[in-house]
């Protein structure tokens, strides 16, 4: 690894914004995408011209989403790039703003996720490699036959697995942003079955939104009078790809398991010293593999954890607090940088009836088809 | 119907087997296609997981189905299937065997 940048030069988060996440509707990418960085704008209480660099995610939209977008704030002349990374475009569009900062390059960036679920287009789909599998192994399948080797591997429940579903839409319920908010009996969680033990509630439902983090050096913090308090720090970034791991090894988990390990390392911190975490559960599933696999708990002891209410909010570690992707959705785009926007929510004490006590450590993780990964640590400003 | 044989490529400078065959180059070592060599796997092993599944975008294959995925003997890559029509899904550690039909690998209980 070449040098923390991070540790040279701080990076702060000055502003969150966010449309709603949504089923799919009628309202222009624009619409949704303003909506976020104008509330973000005026949450870090700076105007738009300060801004200069911006890094916009999306998956789906196709060529050049940003200009025709931002310009209508006015169309300052800023440098703007369109990032996509699958599921990770959000998460990578702020690992981009986190760098340009660090760089010295740029003082104050937005990073934003927008994202209609419309018109998708995957390229390992036409990549020319041969498969087996006929069109029969969609991610909601990829994911049932790991839970399915999970339970039988730790003798974790399918209650104990759907139980994540339970948790995230409590979550939900009671954030105003979520696609789905509301509380859901066991009964409904286990309902309406897909693949495998998986049932509708506890796939993630993928529509439309926005989200929008401002990032800056701590002089901009000074400079614009910000409360510091309000500004955490992001004290790693890491960004990483499946590796040639040997046959049998769960890519997924291994994956997030190695891009953890730098991130926690860049940090200088360890995996139980996190208050909140916002993971990558667009199944029930992967909560219980990924916080295994980041080391906040050992082999197979999520299902139990997760049913002892350690992972709930007021638990040792609030996880998904947002709802996660299960009940805030996952718009593609957005939902790194709302993974972001939650993690400060929760950081600066600001986040109402879903506020983890006390919490100043919090972490982002998102996998992308592909795959790649992508984490950032945040800690609590002073 | 008998275990088949399914096409793949080794690396022979690092070993890595791929099924279906590699077209462009390694993951293991980046050794370029036309230094792979050509091999075959027997379509048999052990049950890692299934799922059957309730809801798919197409009508083919119509639902329900069970995905089936097999660690192939000897050490090769975890293969996924689709079970032969009308049979019960296997337990984990049951041993199967496979055969590619029109394009898709399909999976029955041995014997």
């Amino acid at each position: 690894m070449g040098r923390n940048i991070l540790a040279d030069r701080a990076v702060h988060v000055l502003g969150i914004g966010l449309h709603r996440y949504q089923a799919a509707s009628e309202t222009p990418f624009v619409q949704l995408g303003l909506t976020a960085v104008r509330d973000a704008l005026a949450d870090a209480g700076i105007g738009w011209p300060s801004v200069e660099a911006a890094f916009v995610g999306s998956a789906l939209l196709g060529m050049a989403p940003g200009r025709v977008m931002l310009s209508r704030l006015g169309a300052t002349g800023l440098a703007i790039q369109q990032v996509e990374n699958a599921s990770a475009s959000g998460s990578t569009a702020v690992a981009m703003a986190a760098l340009e900062v660090a760089s010295g390059r740029s003082d104050v960036v937005l990073a934003m996720g927008v994202d209609k679920a419309e018109g998708w287009r995957v390229a390992p789909n036409s990549a020319g490699l041969g498969t087996y599998e006929g069109g029969t192994v969609v991610p909601f399948t990829h994911f049932a036959l790991l839970a399915d080797d999970y339970m039988h591997t730790y003798g974790t429940t399918v209650e104990q697995v759907a139980r994540v579903a339970y948790k995230n839409h409590a979550n939900g319920a009671r954030n105003p942003f979520a696609q789905r908010q509301k509380a859901r009996t066991m009964d409904e969680i286990l309902a309406d079955p897909i693949s495998g033990s998986f049932t509708r509630l506890q796939c993630c439902p993928v529509g439309e939104g926005a989200a929008a983090v401002i990032l800056a050096s701590a002089e901009a913090v000074a400079r614009f009078g910000l409360d510091p308090a309000r500004c955490p720090r992001i004290t790693a970034s890491v960004t990483r790809s499946e590796a040639a791991y040997p046959p049998g090894t769960p890519i997924d988990a291994t994956l997030t398991g190695d891009t953890c390990r730098l991130a926690f390392e860049q940090a200088g911190v360890a995996p139980t010293d996190l208050d909140v975490i916002e993971v990558h559960d667009a199944f029930s599933i992967e909560e219980l593999l990924y916080l295994e696999a980041m080391g906040v708990c050992g082999p197979g002891e999520a299902g139990p954890l997760t049913e002892a209410g350690t992972f709930d909010i007021g638990g040792r570690v609030a996880v998904s607090p947002s709802g996660g992707l299960l009940a805030m959705g996952h718009p593609l785009g957005p939902t790194g940088c709302g993974q972001v926007a939650e993690v400060t929510r929760q950081l600066r004490g600001e986040a109402g009836d879903r506020q983890q006590p006390g919490a100043r450590l919090g972490l982002t993780h998102m996998v992308g088809i592909g795959a790649v990964c992508v984490v950032h640590i945040l800690q609590a400003g002073t | 119907m008998a275990a088949g044989l399914l096409s793949a490529t080794r690396c022979p400078a690092c070993g890595r087997v791929a099924s279906p065959p590699e077209p462009y180059g390694c993951e293991g070592c980046g050794a370029p296609d036309d230094t792979l060599a050509p091999a075959e796997l027997q379509a048999a092993g052990t049950v890692r997981a299934t799922a059957t599944v309730h809801r798919h975008h197409k009508a083919d294959p119509p639902t329900p189905f069970t995905v089936v995925e097999v660690v192939l003997d000897g050490g090769g890559p975890a293969l996924k299937g689709v079970l032969a029509p009308g049979l019960q899904p296997p337990a984990i550690g049951e041993r199967v065997q496979g055969a590619v039909v029109d394009g898709r690998l399909v999976w029955e209980q041995e014997g």
